[in-house]
């Protein structure tokens, strides 16, 4: 065996951010080792014993020589399975069992080797693949089959599934070439309709005003508190809502898949086609919800993004829990920062959160009778603190469902589909409107723009003035109201906030009334 | 350690040796010994030098041979090579560890040898 520096190109991770990393392999005589060094961690130190048994059983020969690979740049600590492939691939190298010849300057390699020489699936292939065409214009990957179709969605490589180490030492030698792998047209149907245990808005009786509410917050990107005894359909009506958001685009597919992939929950299909909805038990730590660890990961909020985060019973979660989300809410990303560097990652999520009116769940019911002290029903409220109700523009109170109306065959209700596509219209105008600036919706509206693009006549603004009075407001409360009007006005095609879209909006401030 | 034992460790050893000698390997050293470890048999061919545990095995009342070649047996294995290797220059030798299990029957005569190649690896 002629002994020759191989040098194999790789790529590692460090939260979405890819970093070209080359896996160098030196075989040389002396007391058998075989050691990586460049800060491995745990996953990349055992690929050692992989390595080892899948040589063997693909037909190679594993050399008892010193055997020393070096994943450079050797600061930058590597995490992940991905590099038993090229490691694998340097040792074949570097003792000729694959010729140094085959072996291009802009190939890259990652997959995870499996005992018996296979290639098997890796997480975060998509943000891996997008940073290998960055860094190289006319790149070559190499990756496991079962990551091929996700990898060719960014489409500025040429992707070769790996199903073995010898179909690969098969393919580089031209003996048996392997077919390239390009995504078609089709890969990237988005679905429209939301078919995870989402229920569409017209299996829901009833609650006119509350859909009517979850439209207005659909259409202008509201975060929305609903309010409501236990039993009124709080739940239900969230679960409906990513059913009447405007469908992906694919640019937003891309970003979510990207997330996704990194958290390994990428199982059934290679992209994701529906916006997210994610509901986190109330158990969940803050960590769980931000995305952290020595590697970060993705959280919650960042697994919402561009679809739902649902907080069921918002008030149970841990104060500490609930005041991360203030940062991100407002940003729209999430920084984290961890001795080994930090990473950002998107949480531009749309929050609906659910609670009781009071801590028994009765308080405001026609039939029952709440039994909470006035002071209970204040702390209960306390809890969720104003810096972060400040950030939900829309409270609905949800009153229970009546008798008839569920028993109601007359009266068809408003299916998603036809809700949906006032929404997108609605959409529409405010990125028309929104164009030239970095907000994409009305929600993002703030102080600046408000008198911009939320201009009241005469009448509108003695209407509001009254309220004002009236309610106590305070100046958010006026300006989340001026807020929900734009939408409003949106909805209803009018370019200019008219009195009765402040009318309307001012239902939605429920606990500024209170 | 009795005679007895310490007579049939040497025996196997001889036995090993003349294994690895019909194929081609020249004895070098035999119980190679420093503090904190040991080698039983060096031998080398060409560019390989081996660095040889031999174990032999009356009955199987106390497990396999090669089943009682620990890490802890392999560090110091390597230590002891380590030492034998200062002064030579490590890149000129394909350096490699063996065990030899010798197995004897109840008359002392030899039942069977085996060889386990690059036992570090």
């Amino acid at each position: 065996m002629a002994v020759i520096l191989a040098k194999v190109n790789s790529v590692a991770l460090y939260g979405l951010e890819p970093h070209p990393v080359t896996v160098e392999a030196d075989v040389a005589n002396g007391i058998p080792v075989f050691d990586i060094v460049g800060l491995p961690e745990t996953a990349v130190r055992e690929s050692r014993e992989r390595v080892k048994a899948a040589l063997k059983n693909a037909g190679f020969v594993f050399p008892a020589k010193r055997i020393i690979i070096n994943l450079a740049p050797a600061d930058l600590k590597k995490n992940g399975t991905s590099f038993d492939l090229p490691i694998a691939l340097a040792l074949l190298v570097a003792t000729d069992q694959i010729s140094a010849a085959y072996i291009e300057e802009q190939m890259y390699f990652f997959g995870e080797l499996s005992l018996d020489g296979s290639v098997s699936a890796v997480n975060g292939v998509l943000p891996m693949v997008g940073g290998i065409a960055d860094a190289e214009e006319n790149a070559v990957v190499f990756l496991p089959q079962a990551n091929a179709k996700e990898a060719a969605l960014d489409g500025r490589s040429t992707v070769y599934p790996v199903a073995s180490l010898s179909a690969l030492a098969d393919h580089l030698s031209a003996e048996s070439p392997v077919e390239a792998v390009y995504s078609e047209e089709s890969d990237f149907a988005l679905s429209a309709e939301n078919t995870r245990r989402c229920l569409d808005m017209k299996e829901i009786k009833g609650q006119a005003q509350v859909k009517r509410g979850m439209e207005i917050a659909a259409a202008g990107g509201h975060n929305v508190l609903l309010i409501g005894v236990p039993g009124s359909g709080k739940t239900l009506l969230a679960r409906s809502f990513p059913t009447i958001l405007p469908p992906l685009t694919r640019k937003e597919a891309l970003a979510v898949t990207a997330l996704y992939s990194l958290a390994g929950e990428l199982k059934d299909d290679f992209l994701v086609r529906e916006r997210p909805f994610r509901s986190p038990h109330h158990t969940s730590s803050a960590v769980s919800l931000t995305g952290g660890g020595t590697y970060p990961k993705p959280g919650e909020i960042s697994m919402a993004s561009k679809g739902v985060l649902f907080l069921d019973e918002i008030v149970e979660f841990p104060k500490t829990v609930l005041q991360v989300l203030r940062q991100p809410l407002e940003d729209k990303v999430v920084h984290i920062s961890r001795v080994a560097g930090s990473c950002r990652f998107p949480a531009d999520f749309q929050l609906i959160a659910a609670c009781n009116p009071c801590p028994c769940g009765y308080y405001g019911d026609p039939d029952k009778e709440c039994c909470c002290s006035e002071q209970q029903i204040h702390r209960y409220f306390n809890k969720l603190g104003g810096p972060l109700l400040d950030r939900i523009d829309i409270h609905m109170n949800v009153s229970r469902v009546a008798f008839r109306e569920l028993h109601d065959e007359e009266t068809a209700e408003e299916s998603s589909a036809v809700i949906r596509e006032r929404v997108v219209r609605a959409r529409k105008t405010q990125q028309e409107r929104y164009q030239a600036l970095d907000i994409t919706s009305n929600a993002g509206l703030d102080r600046r723009y408000l008198d911009a693009f939320c201009p009241l006549d005469r009448k509108t603004t003695a209407v509001l003035e009254k309220v004002f009075q009236r309610l106590h407001l305070s100046a958010r409360g006026h300006d989340r109201i001026i807020k929900v009007a734009r939408t409003i006005a949106d909805l209803a095609g009018e370019t200019e906030i008219q009195s009765q879209h402040i009318l309307e909006a001012v239902q939605y401030r429920s606990l500024d009334r209170i | 350690m009795t005679m007895k034992r310490k007579a049939t460790g040497f025996y196997g050893e001889d036995v090993a040796a003349r294994v690895l000698e019909k194929q081609g390997y020249r004895l070098l050293t035999k119980n190679y010994c420093i503090r904190g470890g040991e080698i039983d048999l060096i031998m080398t061919k060409g560019q390989e030098l081996i660095f040889v545990e031999v174990k032999t095995r009356r009955n199987a009342c106390f497990g396999a041979p090669f089943e009682s070649i620990t890490e802890q047996k392999k560090n110091r294995m390597v230590r002891a090579a380590k030492v034998y290797l200062c002064g030579k220059e490590q890149q000129d030798y394909d350096v490699r560890f063996f065990a030899v299990a010798v197995y004897l029957d109840e008359n002392d005569s030899v039942e069977k040898t085996e060889i386990c190649v690059d036992i570090l690896i």
